[in-house]
Formats: C-alpha cells, structure tokens, sequence
C-alpha cells in the first residue's frame, strides 16, 4: 500500500507538462532565439514517449539516455539490475533499483511502463500491420494582420497549417510524413504544386538483424559530445546536471516542423558484437542568400537560412537556393563500462560561401567544402562517469571536451566539464555543451552540483566561468562571462511542488556609441524566480509564479522586471476535457529586463513568449476527446500591452496594443494502442 | 492551533509607499501571520483577505502609527471580523494625514475556505482623498486573494485593481494595480518564517521578510526588513486573556523612527482545540 501510494503517478505532472527542469531548458532556448528550433530539436521525443511509453524491459542504454532524465551511473545502475534479476513484474519495482530515488521515479513515470518483452519479428512486413496509425493536423493564426499583410508584402494567408501523418510499430518500424505551411506563405503556386512549403518524409526500421536501425528519407545525426554533428534533443546550462552530457542515438527519425536542422537521404547503423558502425548520406536543397551577377548566375553564398519563411519576394528567392552533400559516419566500440569512438563528416555545396569581411567573421567557413572529424570516449569508474571528445575541422583547427559525472553519495551529484575550442573552429551542425550557440571560440569550465539533504528537499547549484577568445558579434573584442544559479525545491508531498531559482549573468558587449573604438561594457543580469504548483483536488491543479529580473550595463542606466502568473487546470476524472486557463500581469523596464514563461500549448506545440514592457497576459486551452480515437485542442491567448501604439517591428508590425492568437488542432488514432493524452 | 492566544497583533508589512499614504509603515504587517495557519488574524485584511477564513471568532483591532514621529503623517486602522457559518466577514477603516491633506478607505471583506487546503477572499474598497483647498476624489477598488495550505508551507497570492480602478469626481490618475505573493513556514509552533514580494504598477518591487518568535507563552517577538523602503522593524506583543498588546517600531536611515501601537480583542467566545 506504501508502495502504491509513493508510485502512483503524481497529480503535479500530467500528460502535456514538461518536467520543471525540461521547461527551464526549452526557455532558454527561447531566450536564444531559438523558437523555430522549439518544436523540431526533438522536444518531441518526451511527447512521443508520452503516447508510447518506454517498455523498461525492453528498452537499452541509447533508449533510457534519450529520455534525460537519468544519469549514466543511473541507467548503468538499472541495467545491472535488471540483468541480475531479469525482468522487472511491474512498474511498482522500480522503488527496488538502487540509486533510484522515489523523486525521480515520479520524474519518469509518465514515460515509461513495465511489459513484457515481445520477440522481434523476422518478417519485416509483419511490421506494417497492427502498428499505430496517427493522424493529426494544425491550424494556427493571429488575429491583428502585420504590416506583411497589410502592405501585401506576405502574399499567403496569416494561418500556420501543420499536418502530419505516422505509423509506429512499436520501436521497430516508423515512417510519417509531414506538411507545412507558415503564416505569410501561399499554400498553392508554380512553385509548389504540392501545395505546402515544407514537406517531410521519413521511414525508420530498428533490429533488422545485424542492422541496428535504418533510415530513409529525413533523418538526425547526432555523434559524440556535439563539437562536430548534434541534432538530438540538446539541453544547455539548467539545474538539472544531467543535461551536462549529450546523449542520444546516432540516428534518429526527423518528424519535426524546422525546416533546417536534419538531413535527408539515407543512414544505416550496424551492428556486430561491440562495434557499431554508421554511415550516412544526405542530398538536400537548402535555403540561403545567394549573390549573383548581372545576368543572374550564382556566384556565391552568405549565409545559410534557418527560419523556414518563405513569405517575401526576397525570401521566396532564397528557397532551396544551395544544394548540399553531406556524408559522414561514426566507429564505436563498446567493451563493458567504457565505449570510444572516431566520427566524421563532410560537407559540400553546390556555392562557395563568403561572408562580410568584418572582424568578428575572420573565422568563419569559406569555400565550398566542410569537413570534421573527431573521437570520443566514455567511461564508468566506480561512482564517475567520465566522457569526453576531441575534434578538429578542415583547417585543423581543435576542440576539446571533457567531462565527469560522479555520484558522492545517494543524495548528491557533482558534473564538472571543461571546455576549449579554438577561436576559428566551426562546425556547420555541432552543438556541444556551450555558452556559444555553435561550436567555437569558446573556453571554460563549468561546475554543477545536485543536492537531495532531505526527503522533500532538493538544492542544484551550478556555476560556470568561461570565455571568448575572438570576437564574437556585437563584442568586438575578447571577453568573458560568468554564470551562477542556486535553485531551491521543496515537495512536501505528491500534490505540492515549490522552487525557488536565482540566476546570475555576467557577461561583456560592446558599448553602442559611434566610433572605430567600442569599449567592452559589463552586463550584469539577476533573475529570481518563485514557482508553486498544487493539486487541489483530483481535478484542479493550480500554479503560480512570481518573476524579477534586473539587468545593468556599465555606463546605461538599469532596468528591472517582473512578471507573476495563475495558471488553474481542470481535469475532472473521467470525463473527456481538460481545461487550462492561465492570468498574467507583466512590467519591464526594456527589453534587457524581459521575462519568458513556458505556457501550454496544444500537443507536441511548445510556446515560450517573452515579456517587455508593460501589460497583462491571458489564455484559455481546452482539451476535448471525442470519443476513443479523436482528440482535439483549442487555444485563444491574447497579449495586452498598456501603453503600446504599436507592436512589433518591420513587417511584424502590428498596430494597436494588443496581439491575439488561436489555435486550433485535431488527433486521429486510426488503430493500435496509441494512448490518448490528456 | 493554540486554544486562547492565535491573535498576533503584530502583523506588520513594512510598506514604505510613496504614492499613497493608506498602506501604513509599520502595521499592516500581516506578511507573517498571513501566511500561517495558525497566527493569521483580523491584520490580514490589509495582506490578503482570504487569511481571515482561518479565522474561528469575532475579533477587532485598532492600530495607530505615527509616521517618522509627525503628527501630520499619522496613520490609524479600524479592523473587525466576524465569521458566519463558514464564511468570514470582515470590516477595514483606515485614516491617514491631517486636516490640510488626508485620504481614508473603508473596505468590506469576505472569505472562506474550500477544503483544507484553499482558502479564498476578496474585499471592496471605497478611497477618498481630500486637500484643503483643491476638493475630493474618490474611486471603488476590489481586491482579490487566496492563501494555499501544504504541510508547514503556505502560500498565497493577492491582487488589488488587478485591471485599475478610476478616480471619480476628476480626470485624475487611476488606482494602480498591486499584486503580492506571500509565502510562509511555520518551523514550529515557536517560530514562523515569511516572506512576501510586493509589485505595485510602476513601483520598485519590494521584497519583506520577517520571522516571529515567542519568547514565552504571552510574549512575541517579531522583526523584519523591507528592500524597497530600506526599513528595519521590530515588535513586541503581549497577552492577557483575548487581548493583545503590541508595540512596534522602525528606522528608515535618512527619515529616521516610526512608532506604533496595536490593541486587538479576540472575542468571547472560547475556541475549541
């Protein structure tokens, strides 16, 4: 009974919540800029295994890694386990594994289920049948028509339609296709008579024998600590020091809406006792700025294009404007508790690429052709889990990483990493564990610690220092930084979360005043932030939030923000809807103060707006299953400024003082047992 | 819960705001027994309205402060609360100023709880603010409040004007909206720790913290600080019988000492344990 009551799944985390730590981490993707990158970095992958939960008698070490919730010395801890005492009778012997504490046995129970292990088929066509077949499709806009619109410079409608198509048998066959369309896009033209800008295909097979997986058609490569190919689910600086290593397997199906971060062609990973070994070979159409000549011939390109928009005459031209090749492959041994690999890639375009000859690019890649190579290890000793990689690019520029995980004691974790990557290495689809958003020019050593000195009671430290040997954009000389948080949890029980989060930012830029000479100024910016969650009852769940931040820059004055929230979410038990209803009231100073704050969204949508100036937020999601296959989301939110006459900049611009968004989106399980979410 | 003394008088917010001279320097000091089950009382009006559900008999304080020692800066309350069936009503007056200037505010309150673990409130206010010379103004306002129970940790969230309010009689400026968010723990039954952030609409936001601790079965101690306002203040109380006595105090660096005092009767009748 005991027992039953620490395993049963905790109310605070339902279906369409990230874990604290994960939602940290798709905010700071967002800070970053990355919100394209949001629905397609496989984020995803926890909402897959929401809806097809990792069997835990099944599943391996590349699997339980993927889910970055566990530590190495975690998932080695659970397979020795289970290799003693063979297959675990159901979900409730998870409390028996040692190192596993009930904390984070909650942390993985929505993804995970204990079932039996059902043999791999030899027929592969058998794969095709009894799968899941799952259909959904998106349609989102905002309501006030931009600038873009206005001035009939977007020539499409300001609707986003998603749609996509997936088969799954269980993790041995999966193949989908997806189609998009962004706001601002014509859905129909000479230049798509498929209709939909973006179209995405992929067929992906696991355990064909000696074949560990096969992919065709678009794929994810991720190799190593990320210093030369990442495109797996990548975490940066959070409180979670898991995050600290990047684990994923090699390849990977690309079902995602990003129109830039996979590849698309063919991959194969084999395997034969200890070594694995993977090839791949991408041929695809990018988008990127070509300069031609007076006669139109392509001369050489700029830039690559990341966003996917395709709205504008300008932006039209430089759809699928570059062909590229990229090959590559991976060696791996593994023998026990330590595994070592050597990787490379190569990358060939159809235009040489040149960029503005300022400072900051110096090092940038030129030339039609990219090529990286690097080797990594990994190695469990006692309680430490060391790993580390080795890279060097084209021009034998080099990049280093290494890293330990060690486990003091049951209640306490320690990740040290150190890094150092030459000011002029690059890598075109590296992202390694770094305060620069790609690889290069960059040193540091960053230090993380995870705490548990009581049952309810959590502390995560971390502290990093590093720096940039060359300039960088917007710094235009060397400089350094430095980063700390201290994050406090408190769960007295299964209903009530409570944190506390202070973060501290110190970094340089260059002053903005005119002149040759631009002096280094610091940048100080302080964030604390306070979160409580509880459930009421089993049907009402209630959040808040209260938000500061302060920023500083030498010789500017400084600015503060805040932002506090309400969320109540109303799920009554056994009844088909959930509602999610949240009420905002934000005050920033400027831009530099904004605040994020993750928001639910409709089923595998993740929004993180970030907040300036002064105004109040709300939103309404309404989860409603009609019957046992269907299942639909409608959001309406909408963004209140108080003082604004206008928003937005460029064609973006809306005006008014108010922005207004729904969306609307509708699941089909056709057959299998696809769970639905809630 | 105590049988006899839960009535803390000294419930104090240091809120140094310049804008309006209703919100007193060293009363309202409800950000520490606001957020506790056991020490909430009928000061909470002035923190978050929904704390007066914990409430389990009439009661009525009156507090008085005296502003950096001037009496044109002085600052009186008028609380009383009375529960009703499972609801709780409650009743605020507050004066501040002389005849030259003064604004006063009577509000009216409600609460109840909703289960163990929720407790809700809200309250209508009515504000004037007179000058000698220049005429009044008045506005209406409404505050909204809930307190959250879990283990020794409570926490709690109050908004006032959340959407402003608009001063009736000119074109004037509009009640600003304020939001708090209160958290409080009760480590024992000897010492409570709280902390509240308080935001009000274009205001530095303030953070007050404070801790109370009984010296002896009718004695408190309490202390705390406020970041905005740069104030230290500290109290003490005694009890006899459903009275309380609490004498309090606080030093601003450039204004210098605010004196108050706050009387409250906790009512007749006996609360059972």
């Amino acid at each position: 009974m005991l027992i039953a009551c620490i395993i049963l799944p905790a109310g605070i985390v339902n279906a369409q919540d990230l874990p604290p730590a994960t939602e940290e981490q798709v905010e700071n993707l967002s800070q970053q800029g990355n919100e394209e990158g949001i629905e397609d970095l496989n984020i995803s992958s926890l909402t897959h295994y929401i809806e097809h939960r990792l069997n835990l008698n099944e599943a391996g070490e590349t699997e339980l890694a993927s889910l970055q919730i566990l530590t190495p010395q975690q998932i080695r801890q659970f397979l020795e386990y289970r290799r003693l005492l063979g297959s675990l009778v159901s979900i409730y012997e998870l409390q028996a594994v040692p190192g596993w504490p009930v904390t984070l046995i909650r942390e993985l129970l929505p993804y995970v289920q204990v079932s039996s292990v059902v043999p791999v088929t030899k027929d592969i066509l058998a794969r095709f049948r009894g799968g899941d077949h799952s259909f959904s499709a998106r349609i989102s806009a905002t309501v006030e028509r931009s600038r873009g619109y206005l001035e009939n410079k977007y020539q499409g409608s300001n609707a986003k339609f998603l749609t996509r198509y997936r088969y799954q048998f269980k993790r041995l066959l999966q193949f989908g296709v997806s189609l998009e369309k962004d706001a601002g896009e014509r859905l129909f033209n000479k230049r798509k008579p498929t209709g939909f800008d973006f179209i995405s295909f992929h067929l992906f097979l696991r355990q064909l024998g000696r074949i560990a997986c096969m992919a065709l058609g678009d794929f994810t490569v991720s190799m190593g600590q990320g210093l030369i190919q990442w495109q797996g689910l990548s975490f940066k600086k959070g409180t979670d020091i898991v995050a600290v290593k990047r684990q994923a397997p090699v390849l990977a199906p690309y079902a995602g809406a990003g129109e830039f971060e996979f590849f698309r062609g063919i991959g194969l990973t084999v395997q034969h006792r200890a070594i694995e070994i993977t090839g791949f070979l991408s041929l695809r159409n990018l988008d990127a700025n070509i300069i031609r000549d007076s006669i139109g011939r392509a001369l050489y390109f700029t830039s690559y294009q990341t966003s996917g928009n395709h709205r504008t005459s300008s932006e039209r031209e430089d759809r699928h404007a570059l062909r590229q090749m990229v090959g590559g492959g991976s060696l791996t041994f593994k023998s026990g508790r330590w595994k070592a690999g050597v990787n490379g890639i190569y990358i060939k375009n159809a235009l040489d690429m040149q960029q503005d000859t300022k400072p900051y690019n110096l090092y940038t890649m030129t030339g039609d052709r990219w090529l990286n190579a690097s080797i990594h290890y990994e190695w469990t000793v006692r309680s430490m889990h060391l790993f580390g990689e080795a890279a060097v690019d084209k021009l034998m520029r080099r990049a280093i990483i290494q890293g330990v995980l060690v486990s003091m004691d049951s209640r306490a974790d320690l990740a040290i990493l150190y890094r150092r990557l030459d000011a002029g290495y690059r890598s075109l689809f590296g992202n390694a564990f770094t305060v620069n958003s790609e690889p290069g020019n960059e040193e540091g050593l960053y230090l993380g610690i995870n705490v548990r000195p009581a049952t309810a009671w959590k502390l995560s430290l971390y502290a990093d220092h590093y720096r940039f040997p060359w300039l960088k954009f917007g710094v235009d000389a060397p400089s350094r930084g430095r980063d700390y948080l201290v994050q406090v949890n408190y769960t007295p029980d299964r209903q009530t979360e409570l944190y506390s989060r202070f973060r501290m930012s110190i970094s340089q830029s260059s002053s903005s005043t005119a002149g040759v000479m631009k002096q280094l100024m610091t940048e100080k910016r302080v964030t604390w932030r306070i979160h409580f969650s509880k459930q009421l009852t089993r049907s009402f769940q209630y959040r808040n939030r209260v938000e500061a931040s302060w920023f500083s820059r030498e010789g500017a004055d400084g600015q503060t923000g805040f932002l506090i929230l309400a969320d109540l979410v109303y799920k009554p038990l056994l009844k088909p809807f959930q509602l999610t209803g949240r009420l905002q009231y934000f005050e920033t100073d400027g831009y530099d103060s904004r605040i994020y704050a993750y928001e639910n969204d409709v089923l595998s949508s993740f929004s993180v707006p970030g907040f300036a100036g002064r105004g109040g937020r709300y939103y309404l999601l309404i989860n409603y299953d009609l019957g046992r296959r269907i299942s639909t989301w409608i959001r309406w939110g909408q963004i209140i400024y108080y003082q604004n006459q206008t928003l937005g900049s460029g064609y973006d611009e809306i005006r008014g003082n108010k922005k207004s968004e729904w969306k609307f989106q509708v699941r089909y399980l056709l057959k299998g047992e696809g769970r639905k979410l809630r | 819960m105590k049988s006899g003394w839960i009535i803390f008088a000294l419930i104090w917010a240091q809120e140094l705001q310049a804008q309006s001279g209703l919100t007193a320097l060293n009363a309202g000091y409800l950000g520490a027994g606001t957020y506790s089950r056991s020490r909430a009382d009928v000061f909470c009006l002035g923190n978050n309205q929904a704390a007066l559900a914990g409430l389990e008999r009439a009661c009525a304080a009156v507090y008085f402060e005296r502003r950096f020692t001037l009496a044109e800066l002085s600052h009186y309350r008028l609380y009383a609360a009375c529960p009703v069936g499972s609801t709780k009503f409650g009743l605020s007056g507050t004066y501040y100023g002389s005849s030259l200037y003064h604004e006063s505010s009577i509000g009216l309150a409600y609460a109840r709880s909703l289960g163990e673990k929720v407790e809700v409130g809200a309250q209508f206010n009515y504000q004037s603010t007179s000058q000698q010379g220049y005429g009044n103004q008045a506005s209406a306002g409404v505050e909204l409040g809930a307190i959250f129970h879990a283990a020794k940790c409570n926490i709690g969230l109050q908004a006032s004007n959340p959407v402003a309010g608009l001063l009736k009689g000119s074109s004037g400026p509009r009640l600003p909206a304020t939001f708090r968010f209160g958290m409080g723990y009760d480590v024992s039954e000897l010492l409570l720790l709280s902390m509240e952030l308080v935001k009000k609409e274009k205001e530095t936001i303030d953070c007050l913290a404070s801790l109370e601790f009984q010296l002896a079965p009718s004695v408190y101690w309490r202390a705390g600080v406020s970041s905005a306002s740069s104030l230290i203040w500290m109290s003490a109380g005694f009890l006899f019988r459903q009275y309380r006595l609490d004498v309090v105090a606080s030093h601003h660096p450039q204004l210098g000492f605010s004196p108050g005092v706050a009387i409250l009767f906790a009512g007749f009748k006996k609360k059972s344990s």
